[in-house]
């Protein structure tokens, strides 16, 4: 039983005696479970320059726990000046040095560096990924004077005090730091890439026209968002071919009626389709084959984080970013196992039963677990391993409190699927019948449930189709009512989704399960993306462009899957970190010297592209006074407020609205139906409201107040 | 009177002959597709194909800035139609 933790003034007494064993978790709330895990009754609980640290005696041991916040250290340009690249020679820094925005970063480090001069062992018990090894050997190495060679390793996947316990216990010494090497290598490459390849854009449109905003693309970022552009012009290429469709309405004597498709499916000739129509109208049509089937659905298998994520989004719309913050909260609160992980599976040392057991104290899960506890629990795994982390699975820990409604449907999400992966295979029966109108052959088909299996743990995200064909018997004959001839024409691809992009990404083998829903946001940050269908601004199809034009190699796929190859390599012991990252320079050097022959061309293109997308960004479409598309968001060059204005302005269009000169506003790309101004949607301390940018609109008159006013106002007003 | 170098569609620099690289690929799917039309209609013509793949939701907004931008080419005298 976990207890609460008192903040203590005795940290100061812990302190006092030197060979304690300092532990260094990534983030606090961890450094809080172990403690809470470890202690023998309360940790105590202190704060040296406001920093949290920990003091829990267990047993023989005294142990320290403070916690980094991510990663304190970063690659850095050891230069000064950000104009020139390449930039090849780097080094690791603290955060402090790198960005204004390091938040408590500096005091951390101080504070773990100060409590490491009194330590005699040191555990490593941040996560156990590339990251969490990285962030480690860094604190380890920088600010506990090379203690990465002496260190142990805490190896846990779940927060339950019961994993904590054990992995600190069985702590053991890290006898090579492969993981640590490959993280570190691979943060070296990215900042290799990013930084050179983003300088060399960011110059080329400065070389033309000084510009506000820079241009980065990356490593991981380059082929994505080509991925994306494919699509685009895929998509704005598209020329649509017809076909057409043909269908029977059929009935008998005894009133039955079935529609029945074209067996052979589309035809994609006219004067094909209109023969075939002549031919089956108002003739017979006679039964010649029904045949039935039974289609076997087998249990889903646990989630990893693509998994997750891709579902999350299926059912609930939730982007991938958002629903690995939702299963880290999960995470944290020790509901369920790292959500950082690529495995399908579940090692067999679980007590199923006993988690099963647990599940069944909420409400809401106690009759399926019932059902389940009643049989043997083998779970179906699937192919994809992790040697980090298991598949994420619940812990059986019960909230204790309410979730955030978000965080509940997460966690309901990963509980069903956790359920159904015990469950029977799921039964159905197919029919199909053939009908023969003449030489044409047309198909009916139905589908039945024979048994749920699986579903009944899963049914609130999945139901099964049903369809079902009246009794039917071959040799029967019908009478064809009509036959339809549709033409229709070939469908455009869809846009990527986030979750499809994410799928892609894991098929084309670029980035990680950690960093994958990052860079997809990332995409947005940069306006390479706007809107949730996945639609490249401008910026965008220039850089895929001209970097496909001068530097192809950049964008190519398998340049990304042989550097994550070789960081696996790394990890493996199989390569030296030096070579990987030699090899990385000596492919991207050609690519950087083609960039710079060609660097007036890209700066031109770039710079319109750039101008164009701001001014897409800010254009709000027909000025409802001069009929013209010529209204946009203007920013005063004199006060620098912000404003609805018109193109028009020196023509004589007087057409103009104030903004909010605070927080973020979006267009919405409708018009206000009272008055046809646009409408905008903005954000203050992350409320959003909408509202008509008119301030004369007859609505707001009639309210007898503006829209422009803050949400805290309007909700006033309501009051 | 627009640059020389620039497509004559859009703002983009154009690589060769008229179009951009964009509008240069819709132009090639346009004629590709203007074959698989002529296999499934036998009697259409390449005019009426531009005016009917411009009536077509689904058609990419790149191959409309070509169809119409042929349709002025050829027929100055035509009424531009557009979806």
């Amino acid at each position: 039983m976990q207890g609460d933790v008192r903040p203590s003034f005795g940290l100061d007494a812990a302190l006092a005696k030197d060979g304690y064993t300092l532990v260094i978790s990534e983030k606090g709330d961890v450094a809080e479970k172990i403690a809470l895990a470890v202690a023998n009754g309360r940790p105590t609980k202190g704060f040296i320059s406001g920093i949290p640290v920990f003091a829990v005696s267990n047993q023989d041991n005294r142990y320290i726990i403070c916690a980094a916040r991510g990663h304190l250290y970063g690659v850095a340009d050891p230069g000064e000046k950000r104009s020139i690249f390449p930039v090849l020679d780097l080094e690791w820094r603290s955060l402090d040095r790198i960005s204004k925005n390091a938040g408590d970063a500096r005091k951390r480090i101080d504070v773990i560096g100060k409590l490491a001069k009194g330590a005699t062992s040191f555990v490593n018990a941040c996560d156990l990924d590339l990251e969490g090894e990285t962030i480690a050997a860094n604190i380890l190495k920088y600010a506990c004077g090379g203690a990465e060679t002496r260190s142990l390793r805490a190896k846990f996947s779940t927060l339950t005090t019961e994993n904590l316990t054990s992995a600190l216990r069985d702590a053991r010494p890290q006898l090579n730091s492969r993981l640590a090497a490959a993280g570190r290598t691979r943060h070296l490459i990215d900042f290799i890439y990013g930084i050179n390849l983003s300088r060399a854009l960011s110059m080329a449109v400065y070389a033309v026209r000084p510009m506000k905003g820079a241009l980065s693309i990356g490593r991981v970022q380059g082929p994505t968002l080509a991925r994306v552009v494919d699509r685009e012009v895929e998509i704005m290429s598209f020329v649509p071919t017809p076909y057409w469709s043909i269908s029977l309405d059929l009935t008998n004597d005894t009133g039955v009626h079935i529609k029945a498709r074209y067996l052979s499916g589309t035809v994609d000739r006219e004067a094909r389709a209109h023969e075939i129509v002549n031919k089956c109208r108002k003739q017979e049509a006679t039964i010649t084959r029904i045949k039935k089937y039974a289609s076997q659905l087998s249990p889903p298998v646990p989630f990893n984080t693509g998994d997750l994520q891709r579902e999350a989004y299926r059912v609930f719309g939730y982007s991938p970013s958002e629903t690995l913050h939702l299963a880290e909260r999960l995470y944290l609160n020790a509901l369920i196992s790292y959500p950082r992980t690529g495995s399908q599976k579940l090692p067999s040392s679980l007590d199923y039963r006993k988690i099963v057991t647990q599940l069944g104290k909420i409400s809401s899960y106690a009759t399926m677990v019932k059902w389940l506890l009643a049989g043997q629990l083998v779970p179906h795994c699937g192919p994809q391993g992790d040697p980090a982390h298991p598949a994420i699975y619940p812990t059986g820990e019960i909230p204790r409190k309410t979730l955030h409604e978000r965080e509940a449907k997460i966690f309901d999400l990963i509980v069903s699927r956790f359920m159904a992966i015990f469950g029977k295979t799921a039964l159905q029966e197919t029919i199909e019948a053939v009908f023969s109108v003449g030489v044409h052959d047309f198909v009916a088909n139905g589908s039945r449930t024979i048994r749920l299996g699986w579903v009944v743990y899963y049914r609130r995200y999945l139901k099964l189709q049903e369809t079902l064909l009246p009794p039917l018997s071959e040799g029967e004959v019908m009478n064809v009512k009509t036959v339809h001839k549709v033409e229709k024409f070939q469908h455009h691809p869809s846009r990527y989704t986030q979750s499809s992009l994410l799928a892609a990404m894991e098929v084309d083998g670029i980035g990680t399960q950690a960093t994958r829903s990052e860079i997809i946001r990332t995409l947005y940050e940069r306006q390479y993306l706007a809107e949730k269908a996945m639609v490249p601004s401008e910026m965008a199809l220039a850089v895929v462009n001209l970097m496909r034009t001068h530097s192809p190699g950049i964008l190519s796929v398998e340049m990304t899957q042989k550097m994550e190859k070789s960081v696996e390599d790394i990890r493996q012991g199989r390569v030296n970190p030096k070579s990987v990252i030699e090899d990385a320079i000596d492919y991207l050097l050609p690519s950087m010297e083609q960039m710079h022959r060609a660097q007036r061309t890209l700066g031109k293109e770039l710079a319109r592209a750039m101008s164009e997308t701001v001014s897409s960004k800010n254009s709000l479409g027909v000025c409802p006074l001069c009929k013209n598309d010529s209204l946009f968001i203007v920013r005063s060059k004199k006060t620098g407020k912000r404003f609805v204005g018109c193109k028009n302005y020196s023509k004589g269009c007087s057409a103009s609205a104030p903004l909010p000169q605070r927080g973020s506003i979006i267009p919405l790309k409708r018009c206000c139906k009272q008055c046809g101004w646009p409408i905008m949607r903005a954000w203050r301390r992350r409320r959003p409201w909408v509202f008509c940018v008119n301030i004369s609109c007859s609505s707001k008159v009639d309210e007898g107040t503006t829209n422009l006013s803050s949400p805290r106002l309007s909700m006033a007003k309501r009051r | 009177m627009k640059n020389a170098k620039i497509c004559t569609i859009c703002d983009r620099q154009r690589l060769e002959k008229s179009y951009c690289t964009f509008h240069r690929t819709a132009l090639e799917n346009l004629k590709m597709g203007f074959k698989k039309w002529k296999y499934a209609y036998v009697s259409v013509t390449y005019e009426d194909y531009l005016l009917r793949i411009l009536a077509i939701k689904e058609t990419g907004k790149w191959v409309r800035d070509v169809a119409l931008h042929q349709m002025k080419k050829t027929e100055p005298d035509a009424k531009v139609v557009s979806n």
